[in-house]
């Protein structure tokens, strides 16, 4: 199930995929970084949407030219503790200008809900077996923030 | 556009004409929705949704720890602040919800030792109820700011740092992009000449200053830490523009945030990033992040600057006359009253005004410790001396800020009638420990025994007033809670086999001329600890020359006639 930045909830059409040995390549994938680098060509060829992941190690930059072609990227959370993706969720909406969909999947946890919508992310790929009324819940717990961020909310903010 | 939303709160009685930050509307509300989140963080453990794993995250955020025995709560004190009604609280919350005491932390903070899961939801409510809480006092994020306890009123000071505290404090406060970092962040403000706030050692610190040109800005240093591996901190900039604060500080923790090691919780640190990436490439990193988002709109609105200014303006002190002579008078009849003076009173801004340390490091006590008695007579001290202002030490101590020189003898005896009064700052027995094997489940030796052991020793203020300035910190393991790192004499205490053994470092210091001991040989037993403490001292007096305090003699001599002393070599 996907949660979005404004509230709704949407069935997750889309698969992710981790092992590119054995795997036909179709639409609602949302394939690998380094696939996407060494494929190019036939991904550009063969679908629609160009969709991606990208994992908490790797560099943004190596995406640079290609960003108005692709759809939606996709933060990978290996585990909650590892930040990096509101980092770079920030990065890829300031610095890269990116207008996509931007997207988080792997295990982030529901108390991060709301800074990941404030950092320039759209939605988030609840993990498995979790509540959806707690993500709910937790996505909009404050409404009131001290400092600029990436998606900011004049209203509900000092400046 | 904020006004009917964001319109400032009653001031109470007790505490308006305090100059320190007051809620509005808008924090206040903040804090409501915070605690609302942890309330339903605290059921969903205790009903068994989210397992202790699940939930640790989530109360570490919040300054809630498992610790050996207990639950430990740790509440923010932002940049050690306090007024008396605040105090009060903190009272009542160690008589109802805790074993009737608290302890203050060196990051300016109290902690509980003894709370019970459910009531910590009530407790944040009695905390918010007088403008406070407990957010990010744990945790992989930016913790509560320090600074100089003596801010605002130091003789010496350039300029007030505690503004610049609240901002930073407001710009960390449940931050989007960094409340999951590698490791957890310190911040550390300093606007004096000299460094009461160890700026050195923090993940960033930061010192006010004035240019060649009179303009007032901040000199940035990045990457200091204690723990396993102490670092002072390097220089990242000389000179920054007060107004580009946040947007540099954003900076330094993106950079940080994307390229600090996430592999080894030893090596997550920025001082471990500052270190292995160089300070000229991560300053580079920094400056071209930094050189993107100026000007971008992260910075803080003058407006909203000069909102948080307002708050701190200082009172109009009453003027304060008091007769010179028979205060000389009363030092010379009340040795007592002499060492107090000589070693806890420290000058003021304002003339007739004077800054009084409370050491919270009796005669056998524990450091930092101090019951909800002591703290109710420290809150009406401070109404009826101090303008009902109090502050914390990093130096687990209490400051009340503006006392009139006249009243001090009367403070004094009150002080000394709740054992408020020892007169050992800065000395050798006004220890740091941390709580160590009693309580921590991280510590492998007891800390707290050996400051009490040490206490009792050196209990002679002549004595200890002729060894004179020395700091004295100890740590019940590697990650040096207690700073032992940068003491003048530091203890480390550690599992040898099973048993407890003390190793000892000497030469450190938290001031301006920071430097990191270091260890003069093997360790101590429990048994020998305070005997090899004496040896210290002893030989510290043989090799003074005049005037020369412990730690000028020992970089003087170096570590030669300690080693003689302590191990019997010739």
């Amino acid at each position: 199930m996907l949660l979005n930045k404004d509230g709704s909830n949407s069935k997750n059409l889309s698969t992710i995929i981790h092992d590119t040995e054995d795997f036909t390549l179709h639409n609602d994938q949302i394939l690998p970084l380094d696939y996407w680098l060494k494929n190019k060509a036939e991904i550009k060829q063969k679908l629609n949407r160009i969709v991606i992941w990208v994992n908490s190690d790797e560099d943004l930059d190596s995406l640079k030219e290609d960003l108005p072609s692709i759809s939606l990227i996709a933060f990978n959370f290996p585990k909650y503790g590892d930040g990096r993706a509101f980092s770079m969720a920030h990065l890829l909406r300031g610095k890269y200008e990116y207008k996509g969909h931007i997207r988080a999947i792997g295990s982030p946890i529901a108390d991060q809900a709301q800074f990941l919508f404030r950092c320039g992310v759209d939605s988030i790929d609840i993990p498995n077996g979790q509540s959806l009324e707690i993500w709910t819940t937790e996505s909009k717990r404050m409404s009131r923030f001290y400092q600029r961020s990436e998606q900011n909310d004049l209203i509900h903010s000092r400046y | 556009m904020y006004k009917d939303v964001f319109a400032p709160a009653a001031p109470s009685p007790v505490t308006q004409n305090v100059n320190m930050y007051k809620y509005d509307q808008f924090d206040d509300t903040f804090i409501k929705q915070r605690i609302e989140q942890f309330r339903s963080q605290v059921t969903r453990r205790l009903s068994g949704h989210i397992t202790e794993d699940e939930f640790k995250p989530l109360r570490l955020q919040n300054g809630v720890y498992l610790q050996l025995h207990a639950y430990m709560l740790r509440v923010a004190i932002p940049y050690g602040q306090l007024n008396s009604t605040q105090m009060r609280t903190l009272a009542h919350i160690s008589r109802k919800y805790d074993k009737g005491f608290g302890h203050f932390t060196t990051r300016q903070n109290i902690q509980y030792n003894w709370p019970t899961l459910s009531d910590i939801p009530n407790i944040l409510d009695d905390l918010h109820k007088v403008e406070m809480h407990a957010i990010q006092t744990s945790g992989n994020c930016i913790r509560n700011t320090t600074s100089d306890p003596f801010a605002g009123v130091a003789a010496d000071e350039l300029v007030d740092p505690r503004p610049w505290c609240e901002i930073i404090r407001q710009w960390s406060t449940l931050h989007p992009e960094f409340a999951f970092l590698p490791r957890k962040f310190k911040i550390a403000v300093n606007g004096a000449d000299h460094d009461r706030a160890a700026i050195a050692y923090h993940d960033i610190g930061i010192q006010i200053i004035k240019n060649d040109a009179g303009e007032i800005g901040f000199q940035l240093f990045v990457g200091g830490g204690q723990g396993r591996t102490p670092v002072i901190a390097k220089e990242i900039r000389a000179f920054l523009e007060p107004k580009y604060l946040l947007s540099y500080l954003d900076s330094i923790l993106r950079t940080y945030n994307m390229i600090g090691r996430r592999d080894n919780m030893y090596k997550a640190r920025i001082k471990i990033t500052v270190n292995e990436t160089g300070i000229k490439e991560f300053t580079r990193l920094v400056e071209l992040e930094w050189n993107r988002i100026k000007d971008n709109g992260f910075d803080l609105p003058e407006a909203e600057k000069q909102r948080i200014f307002n708050h701190f303006t200082l009172p109009d002190f009453e003027k304060s006359e008091y007769d010179k002579v028979a205060y000389e008078q009363l030092k010379q009849d009340n040795n007592g009253f002499d060492y107090f003076v000589k070693h806890n009173v420290f000058g003021h801004k304002e003339d007739g005004y004077s800054i009084v340390s409370i050491s919270l490091k009796p005669h056998g006590g524990i450091p930092g410790d101090i019951s909800a008695d002591q703290m109710d007579i420290v809150a009406q001290l401070s109404d009826d001396y101090s303008l009902s202002e109090i502050r914390a030490t990093h130096k687990q101590n209490l400051v009340l800020p503006h006392v009139k020189t006249g009243e001090l003898y009367q403070l004094w005896q009150k002080l000394t009638d709740a054992n408020l009064a020892p007169a050992n700052i800065g000395l050798l027995t006004d220890i740091i420990a941390c709580p160590g094997l009693d309580y921590c489940n991280l510590a492998n030796a007891r800390s707290i025994t050996i400051a009490q052991m040490i206490s009792e020793r050196f209990d002679d203020l002549k004595r200890l007033t002729d060894l004179g300035d020395l700091t004295l910190n100890i740590s019940g393991c590697i990650n040096a809670c207690a700073h032992h790192h940068v003491a003048n004499i530091g203890i480390l205490g550690v599992d040898k086999k099973g048993v407890e053994s003390y190793q000892v470092t000497l030469g450190g210091s938290s001031f301006k001329d920071a430097s990191i001991g270091n260890i003069i040989g093997p360790g101590f037993s429990v048994e020998e600890i305070v005997d090899a403490i004496e040896t210290i001292t002893n030989t510290y007096i043989d090799q003074r020359e005049k005037g020369e305090n412990f730690l000028t003699c020992y970089r003087r001599v170096g570590q030669t006639p300690f080693k003689e002393a302590l191990y019997n070599v010739a």
